[in-house]
């Protein structure tokens, strides 16, 4: 399996030709990821709508968002205690790991401009685990986003904007924005 | 095409389609090396005599099973798949031929997983991407014209253990081949081919208008919208047409192809869902949610669900239907196909003529549907609340 490293196999002479690579774009789609990780664990513990829709993963369940092959990843775990937990790259082998099949498929997810469901129809997003509870991840990833975006970059990303009192969206953003910096990662 | 502009478009499987195609299937395991096969089957296969249609069609040939399983329930599982690898390890089988429809197909996609990495536990192998590389030689003989199973990445079977199910999505699951024989559906009865055919269809239908459509996919259910629309209710009405019923499992499994390709909405995720409440079969629940589900989608879908229409009634009806009124046409037609299949076959065209389908069981339908994985190709976002309404309006 290609593990994204480029080491010449033993006794082979190095590869002639490699990509550039692309050292901003990952730091980028690094740091949005880690953002994302963060904004899921604290959006959990803010917003109703959100418990609700991930209320079904049972305690100690772990997802992640990663890109292929060796790129950055955020883990969140489902605690004991009912608290959604940013992990960081988490565990190896989480219950749901949806991994963005190359760099451009993270990067429209994560400058907002295309929904993860639009990149998973297009290819650009493989799933390995539990296909019911990818199903309310992706769907709570989208909640995330309009919790913390503004509603013109909301409205072209998601099928449907979700309705929520203007008081109560805004106060719950508040709240995000203030706690995003203390979301973690947690060390298991 | 979408906003991104990127498709993929995979089909390696060998169409052998023809009033006489059987005859060419021990050449085609020649080619493929395979000398042991395990023959894969149900009941109902065995007792209408289709695996003697195969025997008698091999003729002279070489061709011999090294093992049969035909023990594969309507609902197939674990236990199941488990067993019938447990048959081709001991005959030193070296390949697969499934002869059946789309839970037989499914069985002897998920046998060919096991038997090819090894090991009992398929639960390893669930979700999307999770099984790759080229699997053992595996050939399809469907014997239904519906599911398009013979040419999808799909795979669904039953998890006996934690009584969900799991669901396979790779590209290696893919057969070698697949032998489109009209003599393996003569039998079907009128009912069966019109809930088929209507499978088939809504497979084509949801191929072209939802989020995973692409120029050649398109193509694919254009063709397979066209042939149903012609043939399925003369077939339904007139089951010994050989031409009628090749052209049937040819749209099948062009709809297969289409679809496997840009996968299906929410018709599907609201079938598998009363499937999996009510046992309603599958066939059933296409023909009764296609015509709704269109119209919940007509808001974001217009252009494309009118564009059906050429397929559907043909060019004259299309280009003398106002381009502003070509999407109801298009539901009107598919409504005006499900009546005269109702009249024909008794097919149900809504969840209260299925004799399965109570209000009380709608709330857990519309949960499972929004959890089912073909939501996310659906164009517009349905929620709980959405699939709720859109059951009662089958109801």
């Amino acid at each position: 399996m290609d593990d994204g490293t480029r080491r010449p196999a033993a006794g082979l002479p190095p590869p002639a030709l490699t990509p550039p690579g692309r050292p901003l774009a990952k730091a980028y789609a690094a740091l949005a990821l880690g953002l994302v990780g963060r904004a899921f664990a604290v959006a959990h513990r803010v917003d109703p709508g959100l418990r609700r829709e991930l209320a079904d993963l049972p305690p100690g369940f772990s997802f992640a968002l990663a890109v292929h092959p060796k790129g950055p990843r955020a883990a969140l775990r489902m605690g004991e205690d009912g608290r959604l937990r940013y992990l960081g790259r988490g565990p190896e082998s989480p219950d749901v790991l949806m991994r963005f099949q190359n760099l451009s498929a993270a990067l429209a997810v994560l400058t907002f401009s295309a929904s993860a469901f639009e990149v998973y129809a297009r290819n650009g997003l493989a799933v390995s685990g539990d296909l019911p509870s990818t199903m309310a991840i992706i769907r709570a990833l989208g909640l995330v986003e309009s919790l913390i975006l503004p509603r013109f970059v909301v409205a072209r990303v998601l099928k449907r904007v979700p309705s929520a009192p203007f008081a109560r969206k805004h106060a719950e953003r508040a709240l995000i924005y203030l706690a995003l910096p203390f979301a973690g990662p947690t060390k298991e | 095409m979408e906003r991104g502009r990127y498709f993929e478009f995979h089909n390696p499987v060998k169409i052998l389609a023809g009033e006489k195609a059987l005859d060419s299937l021990p050449n085609e395991l020649e080619r493929l090396g395979c000398r042991r096969p395990l023959l894969v089957a149900d009941k109902g296969v065995r007792q209408a005599g289709l695996v003697d249609v195969l025997l008698r069609a091999a003729g002279e040939s070489s061709l011999a099973f090294a093992a049969v399983f035909d023990d594969v329930p309507p609902d197939s599982g674990t236990r199941v798949v488990a067993a019938a690898a447990r048959a081709y390890r001991e005959a030193a089988c070296d390949g697969i031929v499934a002869v059946g429809g789309g839970s037989v197909i499914d069985t002897a996609k998920s046998v060919n997983v096991l038997v090819t990495k090894g090991g009992d536990d398929l639960v390893a192998y669930s979700g999307a991407g999770a099984i790759a590389g080229r699997l053992s030689p595996f050939v399809v003989v469907p014997t239904t014209a519906g599911t398009g199973s013979e040419c999808t990445l799909v795979a669904v079977v039953r998890d006996d253990e934690r009584d969900r199910k799991l669901l396979f999505v790779s590209a290696s699951l893919l057969p070698d081949a697949a032998v489109l024989d009209p003599r393996m559906t003569l039998t079907l009865p009128p009912v069966v081919t019109a809930a088929t055919g209507m499978d088939a269809l809504t497979h084509a239908v949801e191929a072209s208008y939802c989020l995973g459509k692409n120029p050649l996919s398109d193509v694919y259910a254009d063709t397979a919208i066209r042939l149903v629309s012609e043939r399925i209710v003369h077939v339904t009405k007139n089951p010994g047409d050989a031409r009628g019923r090749l052209d049937l499992a040819v749209a099948s499994t062009m709809a297969g192809i289409a679809f496997s390709n840009s996968m299906v909405g929410l018709v599907h995720s609201l079938g598998h869902a009363t499937g999996g409440v009510c046992h309603v079969p599958h066939g059933v629940a296409m023909n009764v949610f296609l015509p709704h589900v269109l119209e919940y989608n007509l808001g974001k879908r217009g252009a494309e669900i009118g564009r059906l229409l050429l397929p559907l009634s043909g060019p004259e009806a299309y280009y003398s239907t106002p381009e502003a009124r070509r999407p109801e046409a298009a539901i009107a037609r598919i409504r005006a196909l499900q009546d005269e299949l109702y009249a024909v076959a008794k097919l149900p065209r809504r969840l209260s003529e299925t004799g399965k389908v109570g209000k009380e069981h709608h709330g857990r339908i519309a949960r499972a549907a929004i959890d089912d994985a073909s939501i996310a190709y659906n164009p517009e976002e349905a929620s709980l609340e959405d699939c709720l309404a859109l059951l009662e309006k089958a109801t």
